[in-house]
């Protein structure tokens, strides 16, 4: 594909007007589409077999009209005409790597990779990092490499696991940032405790990047808080298919949508977009000549924000992300995640046990929340209002309402929610 | 400082007669010495203190009297200047990358064109090339074996597969469903994944398109390598090198020999006169890359072959050592000779009845007593005090110091795996 001359950087379209943005953007959506029905069999095939040419989509509403392609899709194809199913857009031998990730599915290596918010060859100049991430098979480790080196910085490549060393390292190379999951940069931190330093006096590290786990904000608070370590852009999302999706910035109030792919948030169901602040699936169309996985569903959950961001990017923003799509259930056109029912339950110690209940009399969705009580004596008048409010709060739909059962009825291992519809 | 010439295309290199390609190497050598000399304090001290001054250096023979610098060493040095121990010629902050050695040592990682061009050269010579898939077992991660071996295949146009070392299940589904027509990594893990494959019922030559395995790391791989080649239909290579100056010597399809690399200075040293050694003599290989990243000049590997002087059938002119025949601190002095186990190794060979031998020092006295120890196939039909006449007069002759005494034992009491030298001497 020819570059334009003209054409706007990921790093200047991030803050361009959101109409103007939209153009842009939704040529290159254009382009890549075009590219992708000519070059990968498998594309073209998904168009032919849905009975759209690629001159049908236009906007990024059009886009409804391609089938998504799933996961297990994609390892099927693959499994069938290995080994990329027929989405390779440029021959195999001009691949750099090939990796593997868990399915077992295999993923080519993308000029287009874990790229980060746009920031430019210098800015990582004068600065160590260590890299935690698995060098081995999947892309994560050698993606990240690739991506701080281009910024400029130093990498030491740790992979993961050998605590002691990597503390050894972090101190003896005055190491300035950390990459990996939360969980690891605590368990060496730890470490460093139990070797007896004072982390925040004895160590030089200034920032981390860390991911890749859900529930990883506790301990970013933990590290600014305590020990001075800046969580840079908070939060990254990518995946191994299709390379990095939002990123966070220095506000840390959500993760930036990427400005070289489109996103969707889609009712997982039918595949409709579905309005900002409704939580759906994240559908992603990556602007990757390499692999031009179109309307790739990734199975996570969020939901967009357009308010704009204080750090002046334009671009939408995930808040988090809010789970997996196979544990939520639409109700009344809303997805409601145990990750949502939970939290609202945490607010009510009264409360032992939980389950929500989703049946369909009458073609209308009709939520039960059952509640088992800790304390038999809560004013249940009072507890009904608040769980109430809470709920629609938290999930933004209502509840028909509250059943409050004996002990046994709700069992330990039962799921948060159960979807009992019969259409 | 004058600006580095850039070396001719390797193509060209490798054809060179050895006086043209003496006169470039001399050429790259000067401003070498002279860059490190000046943004390398480790290697201005090395130089001040053997008194020797750049300006005066017009080839390696000027660099006689500069001590090697052994591989201990460089650990020292690292301990003693931290964090890159004054060996490399640019800010830390400057590499792409820090690996990180046993020790540990802090390895740059290379960034001079001059060292890619060497590798890129050396794994085509080996055989890959574009078109090719292969699977990189060597670890990704802390050590520079891994990364710099994956870059020196993408940038020779190969598709890597990062799989590095383990999980022997999934390299075989990988090695299979991906077609790889590629390996490398070493001999042993290379093996696990050929038995690993058999056990999943596949079988080598069919299920898979594996063409070449370039399998090394070990020594005595030489057997092994037969296998490969006969029993499985895969052809195999040799790649040899260090963390500290990357890969220098590459077996070409000649297999006669590894080949040094081109933009490497080679030298054989003796251990016994710290001199160089003749064709067909055993030395140390130290070496003196082109690298202005990380200039080691005269770098001791530590590693023992020996030198073949002859034109290999493949055209290229570059000198060639053997296979590797041990290590430096392998060889134990004896009464002032130093006896290595390649010395002993061609004597023995010659001994058809003799199933085992061990050569033990020890000290009895002010006298350092060599015994040898052999343990018999079988004992009949033997002369034992003409086989050990012989046997002493053979092994006294190629060890260059009189054995004291043969003795004959019993089978069991030489272990399985054993040094061939063992050194016995309390003081």
């Amino acid at each position: 594909m020819e570059k334009k001359e003209s054409r706007p950087l990921p790093h200047e379209l991030e803050r361009m007007v959101p109409k103007e943005k939209q153009k842009h953007l939704e040529e290159r959506m254009r382009e890549i589409i075009d590219y992708a029905y000519e070059k990968a069999p498998a594309v073209k095939e998904r168009f032919d077999k849905a009975g759209i040419k690629p001159k049908d989509i236009r906007t990024v509403k059009d886009m409804e009209k391609i089938p998504m392609l799933r996961k297990d899709d994609l390892i099927a194809l693959q499994k069938e005409s290995p080994p990329f199913g027929g989405y390779l857009a440029v021959p195999l031998d001009n691949l750099e790597r090939i990796y593997q990730s868990p399915g077992p599915i295999f993923d080519p290596q993308r000029k287009r990779g874990f790229g980060g918010g746009g920031m430019g060859p210098d800015f990582g100049k004068g600065q160590i990092v260590m890299n935690t991430w698995s060098y081995h098979i999947t892309p994560a480790g050698l993606g990240v490499d690739q991506l701080l080196r281009s910024m400029g910085f130093t990498v030491v490549p740790m992979g993961t696991g050998n605590t002691e060393l990597q503390v050894q390292v972090m101190r003896d190379l005055k190491v300035h940032g950390f990459v990996g999951t939360p969980s690891f940069l605590k368990i060496i931190i730890d470490k460093a405790e139990d070797m007896g330093y004072d982390f925040k006096k004895d160590f030089n590290l200034k920032w981390a990047m860390v991911g890749g786990e859900m529930g990883g904000e506790a301990l970013r608070k933990l590290f600014q808080e305590k020990y001075g370590i800046l969580c840079m852009g908070g939060d990254t999302y990518a995946t191994a298919d299709v390379g990095t999706v939002a990123t966070g910035c220095e506000k840390q109030s959500g993760m930036h949508i990427t400005a070289d792919a489109i996103v969707e948030i889609v009712d997982p169901a039918t595949g409709k977009q579905l309005e900002p602040g409704e939580i759906g699936e994240i559908v992603v169309t990556p602007f990757d000549e390499v692999y031009p996985l179109i309307r790739f569903g990734t199975g996570d959950l969020s939901m967009i924000v357009e308010e704009p961001c204080g750090c002046g990017r334009t671009t939408p923003r995930l808040p988090k992300i809010m789970g997996r799509s196979g544990e939520a259930v639409r109700v009344r056109g809303m997805f409601v995640h145990p990750k949502q029912t939970d939290e609202v339950i945490v607010r009510f110690p009264e409360i032992r046990r939980y389950q929500l209940v989703v049946t369909r009399p009458q073609n209308r969705d009709e939520m039960v929340l059952k509640v088992e009580l800790a304390d038999a004596a809560a004013d249940k008048e009072k507890l009904k209002s608040a769980l109430d409010k809470s709920f629609r709060d938290t999930c933004k739909v209502r509840f028909d309402r509250v059943e409050f059962v004996a002990q046994g009825i709700i069992t330990e291992s039962g799921k948060q929610i159960v979807d009992e519809r019969v259409y | 400082m004058n600006k580095k010439s850039s070396l001719p295309s390797f193509e060209v290199m490798e054809k060179m007669s050895r006086g043209e390609k003496q006169k470039v190497l001399n050429e790259q050598l000067k401003w070498l010495v002279a860059y490190a000399y000046e943004k390398a304090p480790s290697t201005k001290e090395r130089f001040d203190k053997a008194g020797i001054l750049p300006s005066k250096v017009t080839g390696i023979k000027d660099l006689d009297n500069l001590p090697l610098l052994r591989k201990d060493e460089l650990v020292d040095l690292y301990k003693a200047n931290p964090p890159l121990g004054g060996l490399v010629t640019v800010p830390i902050t400057e590499l792409e990358r820090v690996y990180v050695s046993p020790g540990p040592i802090y390895d740059p990682h290379h960034s001079s064109e001059t060292y890619w061009q060497r590798h890129v050269h050396l794994v085509r010579a080996v055989g890959f090339g574009k078109g090719d898939i292969v699977v990189n077992t060597w670890m990704y991660n802390l050590v520079p074996a891994g990364l710099m071996i994956d870059e020196a295949l993408r940038r020779a146009g190969v598709t890597v597969i990062p799989t590095g070392v383990g999980n022997t299940e999934l390299q075989v589904q990988v090695m299979h469903q991906l077609r790889a027509t590629g390996f490398a990594g070493s001999t042993g893990f290379f093996m696990n994944i050929i038995s690993k494959a058999e056990e999943m019922g596949l079988d080598i030559r069919k299920d898979f398109n594996l063409r070449l395995a370039v399998i090394g790391g070990e020594m005595g791989g030489g057997p092994i390598r037969k296998t490969v080649e006969e029993k499985y239909g895969i052809a195999t290579g040799d790649m040899y090198g260090t963390a500290d100056v990357g890969l220098i010597a590459y077996e070409c399809n000649a297999k006669n020999g590894m080949h040094i690399a081109e933009g490497v200075i080679l030298e054989m040293i003796s251990y016994e006169t710290g001199k160089q050694v003749e064709p067909g003599e055993v030395g140390e290989i130290v070496v003196t890359p082109i690298d202005e990243t990380y200039p080691l000049i005269r770098f001791g590997t530590g590693d023992l072959a020996g030198l073949i002087d002859e034109p290999c059938t493949c055209g290229r002119t570059s000198v060639r050592i053997t296979r590797l025949l041990g290590r430096v601190g392998d060889a134990v002095r004896t009464r002032g000779m130093f006896i290595h186990p390649r010395q002993l190794e061609p004597a023995m060979a010659k001994f058809q009845q003799v199933a085992q031998y061990q050569a033990v020092v020890t000290r009895l006295g002010h006298r350092d007593e060599l015994t040898l120890k052999v343990e018999l196939k079988t004992e009949e039909g033997i002369d034992k005090e003409k086989l050990s006449n012989d046997l002493n007069k053979l092994v006294s002759e190629a060890l260059r110091i009189k054995v004291d005494r043969v003795e004959f034992v019993a089978k069991g009491v030489i272990p399985e795996w054993h040094k061939l030298i063992v050194d016995e001497r309390v003081y």
